[in-house]
């Protein structure tokens, strides 16, 4: 029960991320509530993308680059995993910016000094640090964030207006349908985020996940994933009520935090921050690890977290590189938020790239058994494959069009 | 080699994954070696592995171009059959260990002259 | 010879009909070891092949895969159009090409396998 419940919890803290915090943030400054179904449908599709793949690591005992290289023949699956490791890495260093931002927010020295600290310390916990201590500590810090909930209720939050908005969306007045459309994209890349699939899947194969496991592993997914979308949706809603009637501009992650300080003072900053650290911490690591896990599927190399590094070398080599890369990047002093907008519109474009070969591979019972897919499973994950490959023929031309969402 | 007695190279071979005796990864099923003795049908000979079988895979003449098949760079770790345990829809395992086969230079050239520099990299 | 030398080839019927490409191999346990080694030998006997590859990669021309709807249909139409050859019936192999010694009307569509 106590592991179940702490599963759980590290899940809802493992799904929010810089992604979730920068998208929230802007589309409830300026949307409102009108683009919640964006979230809704993303975390949906999240959830049943998770519960899959960790069906298909428990009972097939294979991970998604695995699968990704047994199903699509090796060219394919090759340009896929470029894909993959460029988006990783891009979504890396808006972590590992934003952790800095949050740092300079906290010190009042620019964010720049703290950025080869941060990338030090992502390659720490990815060297060192067990699998599990950094899993549950920092998955339960991330739970800080709860704190916006208790924002909503201290703020003037007027309730019913907020539920008629979400349920009756349309385009608000001034903006234009191309960014409304732009950032319904942005809220479905920054939940349904293929790195924290592989990295899920890939540390149930170092957490020996087996068929008996599928009890404890699939609450994960089925319950983790939705309570971290409504944290995304309790983001925007604070957002909404806190910055839009001042017309706030998002574009740092201080003004994600501002309603913390609006509702509960110096103190609710306070936790916020702490949550927002222990997120991207947490997704910095899973974003170096995930390059190591798919790199090292894909070739059929020794990986995991727990081996010692000389046991798995060329793992441990394609994390560090992964980190380098991305500090460096943040250090030629791109916005990290910019990066953040750019990161999940690209993931958002390339899900079905993963989330293909593990919906075959789930329909396999020379793999799966007794195990494969419901019936209502394949219906709602083949409407999501649909509504996703629809997404990544927009993505790139609305990237474009709204010049990232401006 | 123990498996079922009919299979297809995609369906249990081709692109899975090699494990040791001891459980440890060597690689994956990059390409295999066919023989052919008289005018029969080819027979499996050999499991080849790395990137000199998975190259000319990806890349087909452009690989041949950069690397000829007799440059001394063209030779795969080559795994022969009868090294070979089983295979099962999981994986394919061998009955040597991963020390006896021809060495993976860029696995310990990596791990000697990189990570096993770092310091912790062994405790 | 490496699999890949075979994978991707043309394949004609002796009429001259281009059957797609070779996708997979099929393998069979021979009763007579390899050599004197006291192995099993494992024998290629029959190629599929194909105009559309994707159908094979994924798996949907082994039948352990019934779904998911839109997909398995596809599939399944794709795998309809692609053909299983037994090494028998093959005529000579030359560059980029194998050439059969049937016709066409005698090749065997995949999934109805005659045992």
């Amino acid at each position: 029960m106590f592991k179940l419940a702490l599963g759980v919890m590290t899940a809802i803290g493992g799904f929010v991320d810089i992604g979730n915090l920068v998208t929230s943030g802007i589309t409830g400054a300026r949307f409102g509530m009108s683009l919640t179904w964006a979230v809704v449908i993303g975390t949906i599709g999240m959830t049943i993308y998770g519960e899959m793949a960790g069906r298909v690591t428990a009972v097939a005992q294979r991970s998604v680059f695995d699968v990704v290289r047994e199903r699509l023949g090796v060219r394919a699956a090759l340009l896929n995993l470029i894909a993959f490791v460029i988006l990783a890495v891009l979504t890396l260093a808006a972590e590992i910016g934003g952790i800095a931002l949050v740092l300079g927010l906290a010190t009042g020295v620019t964010y720049l000094v703290f950025v080869p600290f941060v990338g030090a310390a992502v390659w720490l916990v990815v060297w060192r640090l067990k699998f599990s201590v950094m899993e549950n500590v920092l998955g339960l810090l991330g739970l800080c964030l709860v704190v916006y909930v208790v924002a909503l209720f201290v703020l003037p939050t007027d309730w019913r207006g907020l539920g008629h908005e979400s349920l009756h969306p349309s385009v608000p007045a001034g903006e234009s349908t191309s960014t409304y459309f732009f950032y319904a994209i942005s809220l479905f890349g920054a939940c349904v985020a293929p790195y924290q699939v592989v990295f899920f899947s890939s540390g149930g194969r170092e957490e020996h996940w087996t068929s008996a496991s599928l009890p404890e592993v699939r609450p994960n997914a089925l319950l983790g994933f939705p309570l971290g979308g409504l944290l995304s949706i309790a983001i925007m809603a604070a957002a909404s009520v806190a910055l839009r009637p001042e017309h706030v501009d998002v574009t740092t992650l201080g003004q994600v935090a501002q309603p913390l300080t609006q509702a509960l003072g110096n103190w609710g900053l306070a936790v916020g921050l702490v949550g927002f650290l222990a997120a991207m911490f947490a997704a910095a690591a899973e974003c170096a690890l995930s390059v190591g896990y798919s790199i090292g599927q894909l070739f059929g190399w020794t990986w995991g977290k727990d081996r010692h590094p000389r046991d798995a070398p060329r793992f441990h080599l394609a994390c560090l590189v992964a980190i380098a890369i991305a500090t460096a990047f943040i250090l030629t002093s791109v916005d990290p938020v910019q990066v953040t907008v750019v990161s999940v519109v690209l993931g958002a474009a390339a899900v079905p790239l993963t989330y293909f070969p593990v919906l075959v591979v789930a329909n396999d019972r020379g793999y799966m058994s007794g195990r494969i897919n419901g019936r209502w499973t394949n219906a709602a994950s083949v409407g999501f494959l649909a509504l996703m490959t629809a997404t990544s023929i927009a993505a790139v031309p609305l990237l474009f069009v709204t010049k990232a969402g401006q | 080699m123990r498996t079922e007695d009919q299979f297809s190279l995609s369906e249990l071979l081709l692109d899975r994954q090699i494990v040791d005796v001891d459980g440890e990864a060597v690689g994956r099923v990059d390409d295999i070696e066919l023989s052919q003795a008289n005018a029969g049908p080819p027979v499996l000979t050999a499991i080849l592995c790395g990137h000199s079988a998975l190259g000319p895979r990806v890349a087909g003449r452009w690989w041949a171009w950069l690397i000829p098949r007799r440059s001394r760079y063209a030779a795969p770790s080559r795994i022969p059959m009868n090294q070979v345990g089983g295979v099962d829809r999981r994986e394919v395992r061998l009955t040597v260990s991963r020390d006896e086969l021809d060495a993976d230079r860029v696995r310990d050239w990596v791990r000697d002259q990189i990570i096993g520099r770092i310091p912790g990299s062994s405790s | 010879m490496r699999a890949t030398d075979l994978l991707g080839l043309r394949v004609y019927s002796r009429d001259g009909v281009d059957l797609g490409a070779v996708r997979d191999l099929h393998i069979e346990k021979r009763s007579t070891p390899l050599g004197d080694s006291g192995v099993p030998a494992y024998e290629v006997t029959a190629l599929e092949c194909g105009a559309v590859g994707v159908s094979h990669r994924l798996g949907y021309t082994r039948g352990d895969i019934t779904g998911p709807w839109p997909v398995h249909a596809l599939m399944g139409w794709f795998s309809r159009r692609s053909w299983i050859v037994r090494w028998d019936d093959i005529d000579s192999i030359g560059t980029g090409r194998i050439l059969l010694a049937i016709d066409k009307p005698q090749v065997q569509r995949i999934g109805r396998e005659q045992p």
